[in-house]
């Protein structure tokens, strides 16, 4: 199933809330959480995470992958915190809006 | 802010960033099971998406396409090299207009410019800048908002050692030098103590004349030299950099040795003599305005105490002191038909580039269409074309910082500029060197670029408009250029009636020893008469103005006139024929002569002949009426003239007009000795040497004009030459069919130039249109009397159809040249 748009990013956000995580293990972990339902296209998931440097909702520190690779780990900034609750609770009022038509209408 | 600074960083380590992000791609590709490894697609192009988040990727295009443009224009050098000279010469020429105006706006090397202000008296009569010096000390005592007041006082007749020439003498107040911030270049320059009456006299000089009198001798400073024959010492030489506050003036004394200097002591204490210039330094917050209202209730005070010489109306106006105190709108059209004229040869430029380019993109055809087909957007092949533009422009602009600076001083030689004009390459120079190279690629660069692009029918038709236009550009300023010359040299052909010559002026300077004035009247008639006895001289006679040298202005029933007081010989010589009326008699001290146009004016379709008006506090009745002398026609549109009987109120300016029968050269000392007076050593002086100053004006416009005309000749003869050439290299081949099928000579030369006639004529007719245009303006505004005459732009044409011809030669022999045999094996 393709990723709703805008998603990506407050799951990647969420994702590394529990701590830093390279690209793959952040592809993995939305893949394997989501019982292989979403999926973190490579596509998308670099620039996404381009973007979330820029806005400083994380730093990037480079390191080694358990497999030996030189890899760079994503780490959860204050910012970036503030910024994750902000998009959950907007997407719990959104779902909770298109609950309600659905139910209603 | 943060989100600006990680930007700014990124941009900085984009290498590094770019790398890391690599090795991390490949580190997820590699860690990805192997099926699906396929599915992660191009690594570059992943890459480049996530690099775009940045924003920087316009940055790498840009430098991308910089580079092939580096590379691009050093494959054809002959190209570049044109493009770079073609355009700076463009820029250069606009460059060095911008130079001028610095070094006319920031003359003043003085200290705090912006608190410094000049004072203007506003009478009912007009404007002046003009006091006297016991007003000014007035004014100096009595305010408030002032924390210094600066005099300058203009001193005429001051002679160096037995220079001939009239020193530029100003005489300042003693804190001049101090209160602008003025550090010698030699020795001190003047203080407070120097303008204490008493004190030694002592001399400042100026840098440029110091060069030019004294060969920069620093030895000169603490000598004694004499000037007006009394002993002053030269204390020291001011910088360079300083050329004079009002005036441009050679030497720089205290105010207190004007009695010593002239011998006229009154003139310190005296308010009618008004030969000073006031200039103030505002106390801290004090503005203009409030400087203004201060003055007013001080002048009124002043009317109070001297009611004969302030009038009650009078008040100070306080500007800035390089503005003058009413820019007219005359002045403003006529700088901006300057300017105007300026750019029409960057515009030429920017024509003649935009042809090259077009002739370029033939060449780069094959380029372009690859580029084209492997999928490069239209949009990003224009911005790469731009970016070659834009560095041939960088490149020029470069060039023009010099070609511009080279310019502005050959300008400034030429017209004999002040020495204290200097020309100074600042921020506002390169800053307008940017702007106009960039308005420039935008000029010449877009219009080929998207040609080039969009593979339009042909480049033929954008080629022959942007000829038409430098055909235009060129024709506007080679008949300007021949107008003013025609002008020039016919001016005092037509005007000028009487024989100036064989004329002298002998100047006896009453005003400046103590004479009354009805001896001052008495020595002059002595004189003329004396002078009338000289072998080789036929006329001597006394006037008060000198035509073409001053004049004198005064109201007359609400007109301006130009007045002079003369004796009645001064017609006959002045070849002043009598229209109506009579010459007044020697004795008849009430009467007037006007001039036609005078006549005219004052009483219109009326006989002048015994009506009367009050000229000089007196009233006159008309006696005569004489044809216009047409002496004041460079200032004023009509010879508005009147002629009163020399008397003892102007006698103290008289002066005598002799003519001569014989060369006048060797007559000027015979004249000068006996002239000379027990201590008064008179001025003398051809009337040939007035014509060439007045005309030095017109020389000066003549000369830039027509060397701006030579430029965009140049680039016009550039222009069509390429043009032409690159029409004979492209139809090679059709013009051998043509040869081969039996067309002759003529045949050919229609076949290239022929499609040409319809872009130089238009070209041409825009010309004549623009050039009639600025002629009008210049007529207006500067000298009236210019004839407008169609040889001039005849002329003009002329010019340009030899630069067309010149241009054309060598294709076209190249095209009568061509053998159809090889012609038509050819490609």
């Amino acid at each position: 199933m393709p990723m709703p748009p805008g998603a990506l990013a407050m799951l990647v956000l969420r994702v590394l809330r529990s701590g830093p995580l390279h690209g793959y293990a952040i592809a993995q972990r939305i893949r394997a959480l989501s019982d292989s339902v979403l999926e973190a296209e490579e596509g998308s998931l670099y620039p996404t995470l381009q973007r979330m440097l820029l806005e400083g909702w994380v730093t990037a520190a480079a390191g080694v992958s358990e497999t030996g690779r030189r890899v760079r780990f994503y780490t959860l900034t204050r910012e970036g915190a503030k910024q994750l609750k902000r998009e959950i609770a907007e997407y719990e009022q959104a779902t909770a809006a298109i609950q309600a038509i659905l139910r209603t209408a | 802010m943060r989100k600006l600074f990680r930007r700014l960083s990124a941009l900085l380590h984009r290498a590094k960033l770019r790398q890391e992000l690599e090795e991390e791609m490949a580190a997820h590709r590699a860690m990805m099971p192997a099926d699906r490894q396929r599915n992660f697609g191009s690594t570059l192009c992943l890459q480049e998406e996530a690099g775009d988040q940045w924003g920087w990727t316009w940055f790498d295009h840009f430098r991308q396409d910089l580079v092939y443009g580096v590379r691009s224009l050093r494959r054809s050098p002959g190209f570049a090299l044109t493009a770079v000279a073609v355009l700076s010469l463009g820029i250069g020429v606009n460059l060095a207009e911008v130079h001028l105006f610095n070094a006319f706006l920031h003359r003043m090397h003085v200290r705090d410019v912006d608190s410094l202000c000049r004072f203007y008296r506003i009478t009912r009569g007009g404007t002046s800048g003009s006091f006297s010096v016991p007003e000014i000390e007035f004014y100096r005592r009595h305010n408030t908002v002032l924390s210094a007041v600066i005099a300058e006082t203009d001193v005429p007749g001051v002679h160096y050692a037995q220079d001939s020439v009239e020193l530029r003498c100003s005489l300042v107040s003693g804190n001049f030098f101090g209160e602008l911030g003025i550090a010698p270049l030699y020795g001190r320059l003047l203080n407070e103590q120097d303008d204490r009456p008493g004190s030694p006299p002592v001399a400042a000089l100026d840098y440029d004349y110091w060069q030019s009198r004294f060969g920069g001798d620093p030895g000169i400073v603490m000598k004694t030299v004499r000037l007006n024959d009394k002993p002053v010492q030269v204390v020291g030489v001011a910088p360079s950099q300083f050329g004079g506050l009002i005036r441009h003036a050679n030497v720089w004394m205290p105010t207190a040795l004007y009695p010593y200097l002239t011998g006229d002591g009154l003139m310190l204490e005296d308010y009618g003599t008004l030969r000073s210039f006031m200039l103030g330094r505002l106390k801290p917050g004090i503005s203009l305005q409030t400087a203004e209202a201060q003055f007013r209730p001080l002048t009124a005070e002043l009317h109070r105490e001297q009611p004969q010489h302030v009038d009650s109306s009078e008040w100070l106006k306080v500007n800035p002191p390089d503005l003058p105190p009413n820019s007219s709108p005359a002045a403003v059209l006529l700088l901006t038909t300057c300017i105007l004229l300026v750019l029409l040869v960057l515009f030429s430029a920017c024509a003649n580039l935009g042809n090259m380019l077009l002739a370029r993109a033939l060449a780069r055809q094959r380029e372009i269409e690859i580029r084209l087909a492997v999928g490069a957007g239209r949009w990003r092949l224009i911005r790469q074309l731009m970016t070659e533009n834009l560095l041939l422009a960088g490149l020029a602009s470069v060039a023009a910082l010099v070609v511009g600076r080279l310019a502005a001083q050959i300008l400034l030689r030429i017209t004999e500029a002040p020495g204290s004009l200097r020309i100074v390459t600042d921020w506002r120079i390169v800053l307008a060197c940017a702007l106009l190279g960039l308005g420039a690629t935008l000029a010449f660069g877009l219009a080929p670029a998207f040609q080039i692009v969009t593979r339009g029918p042909k480049a033929t038709r954008a080629r022959k408009i942007l000829v038409s236009i430098q055909v235009a550009a060129s024709c506007v300023l080679l008949i300007l250029s021949s107008f003013f010359t025609r002008a020039m040299h016919r001016t005092f052909h037509t005007e000028v009636t009487f024989d100036y010559s064989g004329m002298a002026v002998v100047d006896p300077a009453f005003y400046m020893h103590n004479d009354t004035p009805a001896q001052a009247r008495q020595a002059a008639l002595d004189l003329a008469a004396r002078l009338r006895q000289l072998p080789g001289i036929d006329g001597a006679s006394v006037a008060t103005v000198v035509p073409l040298r001053r004049s004198r202005i005064e109201r007359i029933s609400g007109q301006q006139m130009y007045l002079n007081g003369v004796d009645p010989s001064y017609f006959p010589m002045m070849r002043l024929p009598l229209v109506q009326g009579r010459i007044f008699g020697p004795a008849e001290t009430d009467s007037v002569v006007v001039s036609e146009s005078a006549a005219r004016r004052l009483w219109p379709n009326e006989s002048p002949i015994g009506k009367s008006c009050l000229i000089g506090q007196r009233t006159r009745t008309v006696t005569g009426v004489v044809k216009d002398s047409g002496m004041n026609l460079m200032s004023h549109p009509e010879s508005v003239e009147a002629y009163t009987p020399f008397d003892d109120k102007t006698a103290l300016t008289a002066l005598i007009l002799v003519h001569a029968t014989t060369d006048l050269a060797p007559l000027l000392g015979r004249l000068q000795s006996a002239a000379t007076l027990p201590g008064k050593i008179p001025l003398v002086f051809t009337f040939q040497s007035l014509i060439e100053t007045q005309l030095d004006t017109m020389r000066k416009m003549v000369t830039v004009v027509a060397s701006l005309g030579t430029v965009a000749s140049l680039l016009a003869l550039l222009g069509i030459f390429g043009l032409l050439a690159f029409t004979v290299a492209q139809r090679t081949r059709e013009i051998g069919v043509r040869m081969a099928l039996g067309a002759r000579g003529r045949d050919v030369l229609r076949c290239v130039l022929g499609q040409y006639a319809l872009p130089f004529g238009s070209g041409a007719a825009l010309g004549v249109g623009l050039a009639a245009a600025a002629a009008k303006v210049v007529r207006t505004i500067l000298f009236g009397f210019i004839p407008f005459e169609l040889v001039s732009f005849g002329a003009g044409l002329l010019l340009f159809a030899l630069v067309a011809l010149a241009a054309s030669v060598a294709p076209a022999r190249r095209a009568l040249r061509i053998d159809p045999a090889s012609a038509v094996r050819h490609e």
